[in-house]
């Protein structure tokens, strides 16, 4: 079943248009990232599925209910982190999520238990005391993640939850999304660092100019664009020989020899990396090390963008 | 002139200029204020005129009472809108994060404050000299002397010069604009009434005399020169002292003098305020977020806590705040519990601090006062004063409620819970119906204590008057309470969801009454002597009922006690005024709730959906720890 149906989505701030009829459908489970340059129209599109904007055009539907009918509805279905935390100063951790937890019509007696959840699971439980405007912003931004996990939302809306933070949050962050993934959450994610989405999503978009570029699973889009994929090898004995053989193999592309190792460029599609494994043990190369690069999305990003914004 | 600007190296006073001549905002308040300005002077010229009568001879001479009130109108525009115009100098720097690019050039802090200050007296000063050609019309019609022309120029320039500098001040020391224009008003009337508010506490003078002064004659202060002192800050009551006073006597050169010595404690009062902004500039540059009511009202905490903890009393808390979680309306909840304005204690000492003066007034008036003018005047003036003070807290705080949450980037996160918009409207006003009751309580008491004094005591001693009825003084006064504070709410929270950012909110909506009551009173009036009467009588039943468009004509009628110059039949000015105001709450109310999904900015549902509130009915409750542990141990059976 989907969780997200989109289709042919406008929308508009006075003149300027800044989503041009996007498809997009995310069944459940899935965790959807959603790539683009800054004023793409990223944040609009997530903005529309949080029923935050009300001029637009289109399909919009979120478990089948569209979201100007049944807005209301909609709302007890999703949970929204935008890419900011706004800060209630006057309030301590426990009392956000009680505030939250009032909000979203939590029966009272339950509330302690599921509060108790979310702060393990977001390894807050130590700060339960702390006023919110006392945390660092990466623990502001897990406590976001914190306050829509409280209603078990279908669907998990996040504009850039890792933006501003330092590396450890940013880290922290992954796995708290790598947690959520794997108990079957819905995601849509918005990000600029390409690297996470590309190790988290089952499947990206790429959005420019308020279009949908490109969509599909990571390893479609490198097919599509043709990227090759680079395979670090180290032999036992390196020889020149050797090199030649393996630039004679299919799919290889070239082959760098460095002082340590090989840099060996592939097409993917022509010659899957286990066959380069087999290929090169069938020459006689005695592997030491064997690593392919990671799948570089920010070459994917750079070919199919090109900076400008709607 | 910003080739000039150039060539002179001032580069700030360069970009903010071309700023505000960038903004539309700035042509609507010129176009505004000359507008206003125009037509309340046609409103004092054309009485005038039909006064003399159509002989030409009969206009001669009238131009000093038209010159002074225009000069008037200039002064209460510096007053009103300078510091609007000139607080958010340095704040509008700390709110976008630039003040600290600003150090890191080569200007140093004394020419930062002096190009800012440049920045917002410049149009002041453009906006004063609109005035001149109208200064030239009224020396037409004689009484008016060039020294007359100097010397009104001489003080608004001063006035205008003492006014930006405070509100300099401010905008250096506060970190938000809000902040340093409500303290920038009040710093202007403790600098203006300071001294005789003092004065008459502790001598039992000053005040009532002024008072009795302005009330027997518009322009009859100055006969004492010891008021003069007392009121020196007050660059409006110096021009007069000058105008009317011994100036007009004087040779030119001894005029001149005794015009540098009145205007020094103008330019004293703005260079020590410029010296406090110096000092401030660089040492509050970087301010965190602070809510400086709470702390404030933080820091009593611990002084009663301190004082409470003794041998007698035994830290006895009689009033315990509640620590109840939310259970049911958690916006409402967070409003009455969290909010400095909204808490029970803390409404309790607000409450007080606006009560304790009031009742000090009562008591003082009751004990004090020699004859019941001095004391009708007094509570007139603590009555006026408490109304100003509650509508100024009620207004910011009803406009900073949604624009608030707006600027603190939280109602995003408000509007996508699935609570309905009226809903969150209802329950973000819950505080500041709070406010509004112990802003109610004060008033009530100085409204009693004025009907009951005036009807005892003031009958014989009010100019003979025998009109006043205090049940119908009582119950007029008491409606407008009733009716104008929940007007006041909606209002300034309607402005709060039109205007995005805080500051501007709160300025528009303290605009907007203040336009509310002048407005239509200087529209109609010139309207009316223009094309239906010329006299500038309000006798006419219909005129009455039109002025009651702006609310404060009749609080002017009921406190001056002329409420039956409005109508012969009891209570009828009442009625028209519940009617009008009543109706505008009410659909301005309904408006708001009807259309709150709209204002607030989400997408509307078109289908309106129950809320259920059964506690006990069955709702999914995740138990993330243990789905986290399933499916670790899923991952594990996998590996």
């Amino acid at each position: 079943m989907l969780v997200v149906n989109i289709q042919k989505l406008h929308v508009r701030y006075g003149k300027l248009e800044a989503v041009r009829g996007i498809d997009m459908q995310i069944p459940r489970g899935e965790v959807f990232g959603f790539i683009g340059p800054n004023g793409a129209g990223k944040s609009s599109t997530i903005k529309v599925l949080a029923t935050l904007q009300q001029d637009f055009t289109g399909k919009v539907e979120i478990n089948g209910m569209d979201i100007v009918r049944h807005a209301q509805e909609v709302r007890e279905k999703i949970g929204y982190v935008p890419d900011f935390f706004g800060v209630y100063e006057d309030l301590t951790t426990w009392e956000y999520l009680q505030f939250f937890a009032a909000a979203y019509r939590i029966p009272p007696g339950k509330r302690k238990g599921i509060i108790d959840d979310v702060l393990e699971l977001t390894d807050l439980t130590h700060k339960l005391h702390s006023p919110v405007d006392a945390l660092s912003r990466g623990m502001k931004q897990r406590l976001s993640l914190a306050r829509v996990l409280l209603h078990d939302p279908d669907l998990l809306l996040l504009d850039e939850p890792a933006s501003g933070l330092d590396p450890r949050a940013r880290i922290e962050m992954r796995e708290l999304l790598k947690a959520l993934k794997e108990m079957g959450k819905t995601i849509l994610i918005s990000s600029h660092i390409l690297e996470e989405l590309a190790q988290l999503c089952t499947r990206i978009g790429i959005i420019e100019q308020g279009k949908m570029v490109v969509e599909g699973s990571v390893a479609d889009i490198y097919r599509q664009l043709g990227v090759m994929r680079v395979v670090h090898v180290q032999l036992v004995r390196q020889s020149a020989d050797l090199a030649d053989k393996i630039r004679a193999v299919a799919g290889v592309i070239q082959v760098d020899e460095m002082t340590d190792r090989l840099a060996i460029r592939l097409h993917e599609d022509e010659l899957p990396i286990e066959d380069l494994h087999d290929h090169i043990h069938s020459l006689g190369g005695r592997i030491r090390m064997f690593q392919p690069e990671a799948m570089d999305m920010e070459t994917a990003f750079m070919k199919l963008t090109e900076g400008k914004t709607a | 002139m910003f080739a000039v600007l150039s060539r002179f190296g001032l580069p700030l006073l360069r970009k903010e200029l071309l700023e505000q001549a960038a903004r539309r905002r700035t042509y609507i308040v010129r176009v505004a204020y000359a507008t206003l300005f125009f037509l309340a002077c046609l409103m004092i010229i054309l009485p005038e005129m039909s006064r003399a009568g159509n002989s030409p001879l009969g206009v001669l001479g009238i131009g000093r009472h038209i010159f002074i009130a225009i000069v008037a109108w200039q002064f209460a525009g510096i007053y009103l809108f300078l510091p609007a115009l000139a607080c958010s100098v340095l704040t509008i720097e700390k709110e976008r994060n630039t003040l600290g690019l600003l150090f890191l050039t080569k200007l140093g802090p004394w020419t930062i404050i002096f190009e800012k200050l440049l920045s917002r007296l410049l149009p002041m000063y453009c906006l004063i000299f609109c005035s001149l050609p109208l200064l030239a019309f009224c020396m037409s019609f004689g009484g008016v002397n060039t020294v007359d022309v100097f010397v009104a120029v001489w003080f608004l320039s001063l006035t205008a010069f003492q006014i930006c500098s405070v509100a300099v001040a401010c905008s250096s020391f506060f970190r938000t604009t809000t902040a340093a224009l409500l303290s920038c008003y009040a710093i202007m009337f403790i600098m203006g009434f300071g001294l005789p508010i003092s004065d008459w506490l502790i001598f039992d003078r000053g005040l009532s005399t002024f008072i009795r002064n302005s009330m027997g004659s518009p322009l009859g202060i100055g006969a004492n020169y010891s008021e003069i002192v007392l009121f020196a800050f007050i660059g409006f009551i110096s021009f007069i002292v000058q105008i009317e006073g011994p100036m007009r006597v004087m040779s030119p050169w001894t005029a001149m003098w005794f015009n540098l010595i009145m205007g020094i404690p103008l330019v004293a009062a703005g260079l020590f305020a410029l010296l406090i902004a110096r000092i401030c500039l660089v040492r509050r540059a970087f301010l965190p977020s602070k809510n400086l009511v709470l702390n404030l009202l933080r820091v009593l905490d611990r002084c009663f806590h301190f004082l409470n903890n003794n041998r007698v009393t035994r830290g006895i808390v009689v009033i315990k705040e509640s620590s109840a979680e939310p259970y049911f309306s958690p916006i409402a909840w967070r409003e009455t519990h969290k909010r400095s304005l909204g808490q029970t204690r803390y409404l309790i000492r607000v409450l007080l601090a606006l009560e304790v003066p009031v009742l000090l007034v009562i008591i003082s008036v009751m004990w004090r006062s020699s004859d019941a003018f001095d004391g009708g005047a007094s509570i007139i003036f603590t009555t006026i004063l408490v109304w100003l003070v509650s509508v100024l807290l009620i207004t910011v705080t009803s406009a900073g409620l949604i624009a608030g949450e707006r600027g603190r980037q939280t109602l995003d996160i408000l509007l996508t819970l699935p609570l309905e918009g009226r809903r969150i409207i209802q329950e973000k006003i819950a505080g500041v119906q709070r406010l509004a009751w112990a802003c109610t309580l004060p008033l009530v008491t100085s409204v009693l204590f004025e009907a009951q004094w005036r009807d005892i005591v003031g009958q014989r001693a009010w100019g003979g008057r025998t009109n006043f009825i205090w049940w119908e003084y009582l119950l007029t006064e008491l409606s407008m309470v009733a009716i104008y504070i929940p007007l006041l709410i909606w209002l300034g929270l309607w402005i709060g969801l039109k205007v995005k950012s805080p500051t501007w909110a709160t300025l528009t909506a303290l605009v907007v009454v203040v336009a509310w009551c002048i407005v239509p009173l200087v529209a109609i009036l010139t309207f009316w002597q223009l094309f239906i009467s010329s006299g500038p009588s309000i006798e006419s039943e219909g005129l009455a009922i039109l002025l009651q468009l702006s609310p404060v004509f009749l609080f002017y009628q009921t406190e001056f006690d002329s409420l039956h110059d409005l109508s012969s039949t009891p209570l009828l000015p009442m009625i028209i005024n519940v009617l009008l105001y009543g109706s505008c709450m009410l659909i301005l109310r309904a408006w708001v709730l009807s259309s709150a999904d709209q204002l607030l900015g989400r997408t509307k549902p078109k289908t309106r959906v129950e809320v259920s509130n059964d506690w006990d009915a069955e709702t999914s409750t995740p138990s993330y720890v243990s789905q986290l542990a399933t499916a670790a141990n899923d991952d594990n059976s996998h590996a």
